[in-house]
């Protein structure tokens, strides 16, 4: 008993692919997330060969239809069929958040990880980059980006990557640093292993879970991010639908056809629930340590 | 801890030196001939020059830099190009409902989400904490402004019980101003109140594990006396990080609720500036806007030294 | 089993107490009672419940845990009382003082605050009346000179250690639980405290639950003695007759390993007799200095460098085991990592196969640790979890170039066999090792590059006593077979005494004695070793001054 305070807590134990399997089918919120998830990415790539409608068709004789069994989800003021712009503006919220995630990784993860095995001055330095980058969220960066440039969807990957950056930056510094202290990290550095090789070798796989788990954050929060710019003028354009841009032209049919505000909607909330779930079932399934932190 | 202040004062002077250096470039050096983008190709020369020499282009970029920024520290933010007033006028205006949305928005998030945590987290695997989570799980996936949107629908359209938008001005009355933002807030502040519980939850749960709390029960202290004595001054170090950074979310989500409810503030000001390519007025508010989530984040670190007498110590 | 015939109605009975933590079960029928004014001492290994057992009487278990049994204190039924007559107890007839020092006390709350705050609680008096007895409380610990305002973090272990006794005893319970209230600090520390213990409990006519997995300790504190294992009373009794006649396989199985000595080779190198013969030494430290940079704290003066390491010198010869010995923050990890080129030293001279390395480049470094590798004091943190055994005990081959895969392989489970493990091993994770097994796998690690040194820091001092015996039996007979020398590295002198030939004794960052491990233990020339020797539990001598008396 002696001993068996919090630095002889077990170590994370490598799971095999059985092991995790069973224990993440076992897990609510992964499955309900996972499923929802996977709902949402068969939506985004069945619109592509089919949708029950044609989203370019616009037919002044059924706008605004309440939903029926024609339009499942009733009809825009173009006479467009909600459903199928909800199932295409999948397309695009995933696409953005998707690329987004992937910068903050790509350059971020490399970042904090440096940080974290050279410390000193390049740690700093990192350090106070982020509280620079922290400093512009996403819709400043899409503002300024947007005045330059003009609007588009591009413009909604850029500004909602460059605040990722710095996100996984952090974490990825933090997870590093609590892994470089360990010794078998110094058992490494005698084994005559360098830096780099140590960062590859040792950390990465060791912050791999807690990068996946603010991945899949990090991803929600990139299609609510998308859907604001969006709705505000500065993300995707038309005639291409997007989830926040069906919002801004629902705003003013509210009175009269707030099927339009209150699908789209809906489709948000529901992906970045399904989202927010996986990524937590995710976190208990990896490693029940984390549990208890958020 | 003067030593600590100073530090961190410093670093505060150079991130904000560095941001306005970010800005101007992307806004000023970037585009090439700022005049030409914002006239468009189809200007003429003569008010082409005119501009120009009015925005001071014909002067190296140092120079010019150095001009806006001596400018800003005064308070002096140049004149916008479509209005031909200052652009410091058209701020103030609206920074005078921008600001106090923002403002009641973060306390309306505060005062919901701490006790919120805290009632989750002393029931911690019960059916109250359940339930509690699963709502925040709801309220952290809805956007602001859909839930605005929303808002609108019931309270102004169906039920009529505040008024659908706009915004009367201070002169119309305290109060009656202060109605209209009401919507906006609770908008703004629900969302956000989500994220803040769950992390005061978390972070309480983490410090109730701590040793220190096992010695104050052995103390005798109950459990709730333990929570709100000992857990939760050590929990609010966290807590403090995540409002510094919902500062910078509430100040953006501000500019898009602004626009649900057609509220004059900054967020209208910055897309009418879009629209007219009046980059005077977008370089200005986005300086505005990112010293102040800068300035917020170094508040938070004062906080944190109030809070924990290590860093006080300045051992850091 | 022997039980004495009680001579006052105990103040705390534990009767045929049961605890499980959801389905696992812990604690089996434990019987355990505590006279006023007496001692007890618990002891057992990990994961015996000696913890759980101290924390059920408590009423503080983790959530989860199901009781069953009695627990009667002062006349009153513990298990049937309602959490407000519990927080009614603690504190005021029950005080508990916890393991870590470190973490125990509130960061963010002033220790007089802490202090007043249970005497506010219980004794329903004004702030300031408070404050005064918490300062006569803080007296009463040997903090006079403390002001109430400071906080745990501007004081040292021992003061914290001083500071959870004093909120324990501040309204003098009836009954004080120590649950190792002395693991985490140094020896001379260590002393101090368990002095102040017994000197507060009899003073204040209170019983002690004593808590400890040494043995040492609590035969030199308890008047009663209970052995645990694996949740099972093995033993109880006073503690010298106990100890004594060692009746219980168990309690003679875990007094033998704790005062356990692998057998010292024929004929040990020491370095009087190498200088004698004139031998090379493997390694050579000279005048070695290793500064950190200070704190910055005020705007006006540059930080003082901290000087770590101040100018030691050294020789160590091809079989030799020398032992370290200083207490926490002497520079003794400090050495340790300077020599394996973990970090710069500030100046003099380190010389290893003849090869200088205070200043080398990363090549002949990574030569040299073909030849000097090292062994940690944790047996989890100190492999990769996800790696399996083959690549991590294979890993310091990475420094041999030009090995094929089953060479590796071969050098693998050739060191795997040294340290008593198999082949068969080769594919395991490291969780499926217990943390004995853990350690030979980390001293097999450190031999795949058949090393001349091996520098081991503190290496059995997370382990339990009948592992540590049987790990010190490896590293000796390691030494034997393949005569490599070790620097040994420990803040227990009972290990260093019985396993190495030479000792060093380090404190602020200089050797302050040398010689030999006979004569430097049997007569110590400096104040401070002799200090560290009689603070250093000794269950042997503990025995007999206890008879005597």
């Amino acid at each position: 008993m002696s001993l068996d305070g919090p630095a002889l807590a077990p170590a994370p134990e490598r799971e095999n692919w059985r092991h995790f399997a069973a224990k993440a089918m076992g897990n609510r919120s992964f499955v309900i997330g996972g499923l929802i998830t996977a709902i949402v990415a068969a939506m985004a790539l069945g619109s592509y060969g089919w949708t029950p409608h044609d989203v370019t068709d616009l037919d002044v004789a059924s706008r605004l239809k309440k939903p029926s069994n024609l339009f499942w989800f009733g009809t825009d003021h173009f006479g467009r069929d909600i459903f199928s712009m909800i199932m295409v503006g999948a397309r695009n919220s995933i696409a953005v958040a998707l690329i987004a995630v992937g910068i903050g990784v790509v350059i971020g993860v490399p970042l904090g990880t440096l940080a974290a095995a050279r410390r000193g001055a390049v740690d700093e330095v990192l350090m106070r980059f982020n509280d620079l980058v922290f400093a512009f969220p996403a819709l400043l960066s899409a503002v300024m980006i947007t005045a330059i440039f003009g609007p588009g969807a591009v413009n909604a990957i850029i500004a909602i990557g460059i605040f990722n950056i710095p996100v996984f930056a952090r974490v990825a510094r933090g997870a590093a640093l609590a892994i470089w202290p360990r010794e078998f990290i110094m058992a490494a550095q005698v084994a005559g292993k360098g830096m780099i090789r140590i960062t590859i070798e040792h950390i990465l796989p060791n912050i791999a879970n807690i990068l996946l788990v603010q991945a899949t954050i990090q991803f929600s929060l990139g299609i609510l991010a998308e859907a604001g710019l969006s709705y505000v003028g500065l993300g995707t354009q038309p005639p291409w639908p997007s989830w926040g841009r069906m919002l801004f032209e629902a705003q003013t049919m509210m009175s009269f056809a707030p099927h339009m505000a209150i699908f789209p909607g809906l489709a948000i909330v529901i992906t970045v629930l399904g989202l927010n779930l996986l990524g937590d079932g995710l976190r208990d399934v990896l490693d029940p340590r984390l549990r208890r932190e958020r | 801890m003067a030593y600590f202040l100073v530090r961190r004062l410093g670093s505060l002077i150079i991130t904000l030196g560095v941001a306005t250096v970010v800005i101007f470039a992307v806004l000023e050096i970037v585009p090439g001939d700022p005049a030409l983008m914002m006239l468009g190709v189809n200007a003429n020369e003569e008010n082409l020059a005119a501009l120009r020499e009015q925005m001071g282009l014909h002067l190296p970029p140092t120079t010019r830099y150095w001009n806006w920024v001596s400018g800003l520290i005064v308070g002096d933010f140049g004149t916008s190009y479509t209005y031909s007033v200052p652009v410091a006028e058209l701020i103030g205006e609206r920074l005078w409902v921008s600001l106090p949305l923002a403002v009641l928005a973060l306390l309306l998030s505060t005062v919901i989400a701490i006790p919120v945590g805290a009632f989750a987290a002393a029931r911690r695997g019960r059916g109250g904490d359940a339930g509690v989570m699963g709502l925040t799980q709801l309220g952290i996936a809805i956007p602001n402004f859909w839930f605005a949107l929303l808002l609108v629908y019931v309270f102004a359209i169906t039920f009529r019980v505040v008024p659908a938008g706009g915004f009367p001005g201070w002169q119309a009355g305290f109060w009656t101003a202060l109605t209209s933002l009401v919507l906006p807030a609770i908008a703004l502040a629900l969302p956000q109140a989500a994220i803040l519980s769950r992390v005061t939850r978390s972070a309480l749960l983490e410090t109730l594990g701590e040793d220190y709390i096992r010695t104050a029960r052995a103390k005798g202290l109950s459990r709730s006396a333990v929570l709100w004595r000992h857990a939760l001054t050590n929990a609010l170090i966290p807590v403090f990080t995540i409002l510094g950074l919902q500062f910078a979310f509430l100040l953006a989500g501000t500019i898009i609720i602004e626009n649900v409810f057609y509220l004059p503030g900054l967020g209208r000001l910055i897309f009418q500036a879009i629209t007219q390519r009046d980059l005077i007025v977008v370089e200005s508010v986005v300086v505005l806007l990112v010293a102040t989530v800068i300035v917020i984040n170094f508040i938070v670190d004062i906080a944190y030294a109030w809070v924990d007498p290590r860093l006080r110590a300045g051992s850091r | 089993m022997t039980r004495r015939v009680l001579k006052s109605e105990p103040l705390l009975a534990i009767e045929g107490l049961d605890l499980a933590i959801g389905e696992t079960p812990i604690l089996h029928g434990i019987d355990l009672s505590i006279e006023p004014g007496r001692i007890m001492g618990l002891v057992g290994e990990s994961g015996s419940g000696k913890s759980l057992t101290a924390l059920a009487a408590m009423q503080l278990l983790p959530a989860g845990a199901k009781v069953s049994g009695a627990i009667r204190f002062d006349g009153r039924q513990l298990l049937e009382l309602d959490e407000p007559a519990m927080c009614d107890l603690r504190g005021d007839e029950i005080g508990m003082v916890f393991q870590e020092p470190m973490t125990a006390l509130n960061p963010v709350k002033s220790i007089g605050e802490q202090i007043a705050e249970g005497i506010r609680l219980h004794a329903g008096v004004d702030r300031a009346t408070a404050a005064e007895r918490a300062r006569t409380t803080l007296e009463q610990v040997g903090l006079e000179a403390m002001p109430l305002t400071r906080y745990p973090h501007e004081l040292s272990g021992g003061q914290r250690q001083r500071v959870g006794i004093a909120i324990a005893c501040a309204m003098q319970p009836k009954l004080l639980i120590a649950d190792e209230p002395t693991t985490a600090l140094d020896v001379t520390i260590q002393a101090q405290i368990l002095e102040l213990l017994s000197a507060l409990v009899a003073d204040n006519d209170m019983a002690l639950l004593l808590i400890s997995h040494d043995l040492g300790v609590v035969a030199d504190m308890a008047d009663d003695i209970t052995v645990l294992k694996d949740g099972r009373v093995m033993e109880a009794g006073p503690t010298v007759p106990v100890l004594k006649r060692r009746r219980h396989p168990y309690t003679r199985q875990l007094a033998e390993a704790s005062t356990h000595a692998p057998a010292k080779p024929a004929q040990p190198v020491t370095s009087a007799g190498a200088a004698r013969d004139g031998l090379e030494p493997l390694l050579s430290v000279r005048e070695l200095v290793c500064e950190y940079p200070g704190t910055r704290t005020s705007l006006f003066s540059r930080p003082s460098p901290f000087r770590a390491i101040d100018r030691v010198s050294f020789d160590l010869f091809t079989g030799q085991t020398m032992g370290l010995v200083g207490e926490s923050g002497c520079g003794k990890s400090t050495l340790a990592r300077t020599l394996l080129g973990l970090q710069r030293p500030a100046s003099g001279a380190i010389e290893f196969e003849g090869e200088a390395l205070e200043a080398a480049d990363p090549d002949t470094y990574a030569r040299a640790r073909r030849h000097m590798q090292v062994v940690f004091q944790d047996p989890y943190g100190s492999f990769n979890p996800r790696h399996k055994v083959e690549r991590l005990v294979g890993e310091p081959l990475h420094l041999v170039p030009g090995l094929a895969a089953d060479q590796k392989r071969d050098r693998v489970v050739t060191a795997l066999a040294s340290v008593g493990l198999s082949a068969g091993d080769l594919d395991k994770y490291p969780h499926e090792f217990s943390g004995g097994q853990r350690q030979r796998l980390a001293i097999a690690r450190a031999l795949v590059t058949e090393p001349r040194l091996i520098i081991a820091d503190e290496p059995v001092s997370a382990l339990d006593v009948s592992i540590r015996a049987q790990i010190l039996d490896l590293l000796a007979e390691l030494r034997d077979r393949l005569s490599v020398a070790y620097l040994f590295i420990s803040h227990d002198l009972t290990v260093v005494r019985v396993l190495c030939d030479d000792v060093l004794v380090m404190k602020d960052g200089r050797f302050i004695e040398r010689g030999s491990a006979e004569e430097l233990f049997a007569a110590p020339r400096e104040a401070y070793t002799r200090e560290l020797i009689a603070a250093a539990p000794d269950l042997a001598a503990a025995i007999e001054r206890r008879s005597a008396a």
